[in-house]
């Protein structure tokens, strides 16, 4: 937990040292995480929606979109990759050995990935007000 | 313009009338099974094979005759195949008789010297005997699907024999007899079963010996590890072996049981040649040395056969092969429906299969291997898990339809019995729940208590129940339930009494348990979502999108692992960059801040949603009013929705002049205003269509699951020709043909999206034309329904593909234009959906075949994707990237998908992609949006150069195999050359190793080869940016100008024009393919759907990959998705604003999943519930 925080902090300072308007560079999100990038996203959903940005919201989001991409990766999956990534966590594969799996069934992670994510964002966009 | 065969439907080719003149199944069954029967009888070696399908044939034959054969009773899966076994044999049979036929021409013509010509022959001979090992496997798998259903009904009847004995309807003797009988048929059935088991077996025993063989690997490789003790080992090593020295055994059984029929018709031919002898000793044809010189040695060779069936049977009956068990499951309901039956063992046939699959895969997996005969391998059963899968899913379907229908049935009709007459002593009850023949379902016996009443009160006596009592009365009294107790003129009041008293029992048990299951699911509606724990519990779930609790307990699981998934990082890159392009800088802060404050994204979430997460979010949609011609700025639609429109752009502003809509969204509505119109098609009544294309219409009931894939096929062929008279069907059509389409005043070919536009605008505009077209068109599509098979593939919901799309723009003059325009995104299924294809006799898709001159070849130089004027060389490496997929059953829009070295669109999941190790730096071998990866890591590592070493390195890659899962065949024939693939081309093959280090093509990039040891992976091709370069110009559509395809001077296309080879006049038909003859065509007609037929393995299976359909923004519905049009003619203007891809990518996401939703009925309620039907 140290190590990330002194992690993010240093991400914070290059942030602030950013000239203004400018453009994201590239090996800045290159560096991200995605866990930061779906904070930067909901950060930004939020700040569209005009409303105040609390850290529950902002957990609550973060979370509601980490499951709704989960959940639509699991829809797109055939049923043998099911079974196949259930058994193999039961029976202790690790994160590395499920997402080796996972990138090798042949799914669209990426597309799901910012589909969901589009969609997220344009239904809360859309949506109710939290 | 030349006519093609005349439709054999035997309707007027012209004319309006003949618009739906494309036969029906059954149809073309009626016409093409005598034929089928004529065939068998003047090849008797062939009908000695055949013996079980002749069998069916000749019953579908006779039902034909009759007329009261309706399509679904032809296309009945034993008759279809019968009738598939029939056509693969035959047609392959007459390739055998035509290759003799050309070896004796060649030699004539003095090609083969006496030696090669002998050479020839026997080669040719050998496989006449392959086939016809082929044949008995076949003909085994007819037999032992028979023999297992009949033997249920068997059993079934030798229950009900005793129940009858013990009911006092048969006498001890009656009883032993028809015992005797039943006995006799359960051991012949078992026999049968045995011996064809053996057959099968013995024609996959290669796979069951690689599986074991991988088995007894695993075991060691675990033992040595540590997993197993010797113990364990030994035990399991025991098992193995046993299993394969059993399967091994059936092969001495499935020669002695050919033997045997080999023999047994040589008998029954001797004997009727003996008959024909004496009728022409009789005449004076011969003499009597000469008749007794016959009769003598067709005695000798009787005697000889009858020898041969003797020793075949000791062999097979002291063969210590065993059969497994087909034994019905416990519990069954007696006296059942046969086709209940018949079902239920073809559902456990089916599981069966997909076990053994699945244990073998498990094996292959274990085993670690990728060489070219395991992948082979691989490939071959993830077929099998797909189709007895499928097989499963249709026979669960059949099986709850006859037990509803069944239970319906019973319910309905009150107690009283159908089929029971009042008064009517014999007890033949119960026909109506259960159709059993002569069964006395109102019996009830002292077992009726068994199925479910109170044993302590089984008349219900002690029951003072108000509702128990009228039910009583009313049932009781009823006359025509006593008549079922009735026997010899005695009324049977105590059995009378238990009967009616197990019945309002199951009957109260079921309403409970419909009223448990409902509260149950209200409950689950009410309840509130799930808190950070996450884990759903069973028959829980805070998602009612999940079909089932396998994928909540995965999802659960996964919301711990996938965080770190690097792809769903650059999707996540990619959702990021789309939104506006203004400064983030403030936003990154904030948000990287409440990140270190609140580290754990995990935190609980409070019970009040956000919204609701467990429904679709709602379409984007902007309501507005429906004032016709009202003008909408695109700017600020744009804005509205959030889009990434370049609102500056030149073109942005043109389109807000042209486009004239009312709402954009999900569904996409386009007002039209109308009665402005000059000049336009009758087909579009704008008024009543209010914008949205008809041309979406499903070909297919896609949501019927009871659909087998002949029917499918069928379906999707009759609901294509009934839309060749739609002017967007027919540019696409048109352009298939690749001739010229001279109509009118319109000369010249279809060689550019321009030709095709102009095509479609004058189908729309001049009846005249279209009409003209449309028969051009059916002309075409008549060769292919009559010359080759149809098959459909199965895309699953998440796949991806490209097509053509239509969009519809309205002028400024008021009028309305459709124009094409290519996706060059493509699009994600939201559904499962079929497409048909067109295969030959080797299995190959005609609309895929990378032929000068075919289809393919044709319709990718109409739309652009060949360039005019580009080489035969040229274009056949363009068409080794691209697979055409078919014709989408949801829409008849021809689709395909790009196929590159690093991507291979069997990387859709289930061909095998992901096997090889692709791991991490697999971003470039996923085919969705393939282009963006490859090119993408194309860019990185070779950008243009890539490209060109790809270009030389491609071929290799062996793009058309993996997509055929053709395999072998696929690679070579494809053009890629051997270095590249070698095998089923799922992309795991050779595209590591065909020098993805050493040519630097690119497959450096992909990193899929799995091979990790060619430096695939370390080359950094997924982790350089793929996705990074996301900007949706990295597509890698092949013939896209400044996409890394170098434009090179060639010949004028005259002189690159298409080649086709005997008959090729017209140039449209890929006369590559042999067999075309109008007989090979009318056997072909029965053919199609699922190959495999449940004895074959089919070859290939559905792609997985996750698809939605994105629907279109601007015009039209989803399938036929318009975008703007470009200004210049004959260009593909690709480089739009972004708008529609925006649109698209917002409408992308918004595919609704609808959830399965099973009901859950206790089985054991159901059970007694459908024992209790038997008695009435």
């Amino acid at each position: 937990m140290a190590q990330e925080d002194t992690r993010l902090k240093e991400l914070l300072d290059r942030v602030q040292n950013l000239p203004e308007d400018a453009e994201l560079p590239e090996e800045f999100l290159n560096e991200l995480t995605q866990e930061e990038i779906i904070a930067i996203y909901v950060e930004k959903m939020i700040a569209d929606k005009g409303v105040e940005a609390t850290d529950e919201l902002r957990a609550e989001l973060r979370e509601a979109l980490q499951d709704e991409i989960t959940k639509k990766m699991v829809l797109a999956m055939p049923d043998y990759l099911v079974t196949k990534l259930n058994q193999e966590i039961e029976n202790g594969a690790d994160e590395e050995a499920v997402n080796k799996i996972i990138d090798e069934s042949g799914i669209d992670v990426e597309t799901i990935t910012e589909q969901t994510m589009t969609a997220f964002r344009n239904a809360y966009l859309n949506g109710e007000d939290k | 313009m030349e006519r093609g065969n005349e439709f054999k439907a035997g309707q007027p080719i012209v004319g309006d009338e003949a618009m739906n003149d494309m036969p029906t199944f059954a149809d073309r069954v009626r016409e093409n099974v005598p034929e089928a029967l004529e065939y068998l009888e003047q090849h008797p070696d062939l009908k000695k094979n055949m013996a079980n399908a002749t069998r069916k044939l000749e019953e579908l034959n006779q039902l034909l005759e009759s007329e009261n054969i309706n399509d679904a009773e032809a296309a009945n899966s034993t008759f279809v195949s019968a009738v598939e076994t029939f056509n693969n044999v035959v047609r392959r049979n007459k390739e055998l008789e035509n290759k003799l036929e050309d070896h004796e021409i060649r030699k004539l013509d003095g090609e083969y010297s006496e030696a090669e010509y002998d050479q020839a022959v026997a080669d040719t001979k050998s496989q006449f005997v392959n086939e016809g090992d082929k044949l008995a496997a076949a003909d085994a798998g007819l037999v032992y699907n028979e023999a297992i259903a009949k033997n249920e009904a068997a059993k079934a009847k030798l229950d009900d024999l005793e129940t009858r004995k013990l009911d006092g309807d048969l006498s001890e003797e009656e009883y032993q007899a028809a015992k005797a009988a039943a006995d006799q048929e359960i051991a012949d059935n078992d026999r049968a079963i045995r011996e064809s088991q053996a057959v099968l077996t013995s024609d996959k025993l290669e796979d069951v010996q690689a599986a074991a063989k991988a088995k007894l690997d695993d075991l060691e490789t675990r033992k040595l590890d540590g997993d197993l003790s010797e113990e364990e080992y030994q035990a399991a090593k025991a098992d193995v072996e046993a299993n394969l020295k059993n399967a091994e055994g059936s092969t001495e059984v499935a020669k002695a049981v050919n033997d045997r029929k080999a023999a047994e018709t040589r008998i029954v031919e001797a004997k009727k040649a003996l008959d024909s002898l004496e009728t022409q000793m009789l005449d004076g044809q011969l003499s009597k040395e000469e008749y007794d010189n016959g009769v003598k040695k067709l005695n000798d060779e009787i005697e000889a056969s009858q020898k041969i069936v003797e020793e075949s049977n000791a062999i097979i009956e002291n063969s210590r092969f065993e059969a497994t068990s087909a034994d019905a499951p416990e519990g069954e309901p007696k006296g059942e429906d046969p086709e209940l039956v018949e079902a239920r063992a073809a559902y456990k046939v089916a599981e069966q299969l997909n076990k053994d699959a699945r244990a073998e895969m498990e094996a292959i997996e274990k085993s670690g291997k990728t060489d070219e005969e395991t992948n082979a391998a691989y490939e071959r059963i993830l077929a099998k898990i797909h189709d007895s899968e499928k097989a499963m899913r249709d026979m669960d379907a059949r099986i709850k339809a006859l037990e509803n229908a069944a239970a319906g049935t019973a319910e309905a009709g009150t107690a009283k019995p159908e089929g029971a007459e009042a008064g009517e002593a014999k007890p033949e009850g119960a026909k109506s729940a259960e159709g059993e023949d002569g069964k006395g379902a109102g019996e009830a016996k002292p077992e009726g208590a068994k199925a479910g009443a109170e044993e302590d009160d089984p008349k219900g006596e002690k029951d003072n129940d108000p509702e128990w009592k009228e039910f009583f009365d009313n049932y009781f009294n009823d006359e025509a339930v006593r008549g079922v107790y009735t026997r010899n003129g005695v009324f049977d009041e105590e059995s009378c009494r238990i009967a009616v008293r197990n019945f309002y029992v199951a009957k109260k048990k079921n309403e409970a348990a419909e009223k448990a299951a409902a509260a149950k699911a209200a409950a689950e509606a009410a309840k509130a979502p799930e808190g950070d724990d996450g884990k759903p519990e069973k028959g829980e779930g805070n998602d009612d999108d999940f079909e089932n609790d396998e994928q909540r307990g995965l999802f659960a699981k996964l919301k711990n692992f996938f965080k770190g998934n690097k792809r769903s990082k650059t999707g996540a890159e990619r959702a990021l960059k789309e939104g506006k392009k203004e400064t983030l800088k403030k936003t990154i802060y904030a948000a990287l801040l409440a990140l270190v404050t609140t580290m754990s994204i995990g935190s609980a979430l409070q019970n009040a949603g956000l919204f609701d997460r467990n429904t679709a979010p709602e379409p984007t949609k902007i309501e507005a009013e429906d004032t016709g011609n009202a003008e909408v700025d695109l700017n600020e639609v744009a804005e509205d929705l959030s889009l990434n429109v370049d609102l500056n752009a030149e073109k942005g502003e043109e389109l807000s002049d042209l486009v004239n809509t009312t709402s954009y969204g999900e569904d996409i509505e386009v007002n039209i205003s109308a009665g402005d119109y000059d000049g336009t098609s009758e087909f579009f009544d704008y008024e009543e269509k209010h914008g949205q294309h008809n041309l979406t219409k499903e070909l297919y009931d896609m949501g019927n699951e009871e659909l087998t894939d002949v029917q499918k096929a069928e379906q999707i062929a009759e609901g294509l020709a009934n839309v060749l008279d739609d002017p967007v069907e027919q540019g696409q059509f048109a352009a298939l043909g690749g001739t010229d389409v001279v109509i009118g005043d319109r000369e010249g070919g279809i060689t550019s999206l321009a030709d095709m536009n102009e095509v479609l605008d004058l189908a729309q505009q001049d009846d005249e034309f279209r009409e003209t077209l449309t028969e051009y068109n059916k002309e075409m599509y008549r060769d292919m329904v009559d010359n080759y098979d149809l098959q459909v593939e199965h895309r699953a919901q998440g796949t991806h593909h490209r097509s053509l799309y239509a969009y519809e723009m309205q002028l400024e003059d008021g009028t309305s234009d459709i124009n094409y325009a290519i996706d060059k995104d493509g699009v994600l299924a939201r559904e499962d959906f079929d497409a048909l294809q067109f295969v030959d006799e080797d299995g190959q898709n005609i609309l895929d075949k990378n032929d000068i001159g075919g289809y393919k070849y044709n319709f990718l130089k109409a739309i652009g994707i060949i360039a005019a004027d580009a080489t035969d060389e040229e274009a056949q490496d363009v068409m080794s990237k691209i697979r055409i997929i078919g014709f989408s059953g949801k829409c008849g829009q021809l689709i395909w998908e790009n196929i590159t070295p690093d991507t291979g669109s069997e990387g859709t999941g289930d061909e095998g992609t992901g096997r090889e190790d692709t791991g991490d730096e697999g971003t470039g071998t996923e085919n969705e949006d393939t282009g963006d990866e490859g090119t993408g890591t194309e860019n990185e590592g070779t950008g243009d150069e890539g490209t060109g070493t790809e270009n030389e390195g491609t071929g290799d890659e062996g793009t058309g195999t993996e997509n055929e899962g053709t395999g072998d065949e696929g690679t070579g024939t494809e053009g890629t050359g051997t270095e590249g693939t070698g095998t089923e081309g799922t992309g795991t093959e050779g595209t590591g190793t065909e020098g993805t280090g050493t040519e630097g093509t690119g497959t450096e990039g992909t990193g899929t080869e799995g091979t990790g040891t060619e430096g695939t992976g370390t080359e950094g091709t997924g982790t350089e940016g793929t996705g990074d370069e996301y900007d949706g110009k990295t597509d890698i559509l092949p013939g896209e100008p400044g996409d890394g395809w170098t434009v090179i001077d060639h010949p004028t296309p005259e002189e690159t024009g298409p080649v086709s080879e005997a008959g090729g006049d017209n140039g449209y038909v890929n006369d590559n393919t042999p067999g075309s003859s109008s007989e090979v065509a009318q056997d072909d007609f029965l053919n199609g759907g699922d190959q495999g037929g449940g004895n074959t393995d089919a070859d290939g299976g559905g792609s997985n990959n996750p698809e939605t359909e994105a629907t279109y923004d601007g015009s039209d519905t989803s399938g036929w998705k318009g975008d703007t049009q470009s200004e210049e003619p004959g260009t593909q203007d690709i480089q739009e604003p972004s708008t529609p891809e925006e649109v698209n990518a917002v409408n992308d996401s918004q595919a609704n999943q609808e959830s399965a939703g099973e009901n859950a009925s206790e089985d054991q309620i159901r059970e007694d519930h459908d024992a209790m039907m038997d008695r009435f």
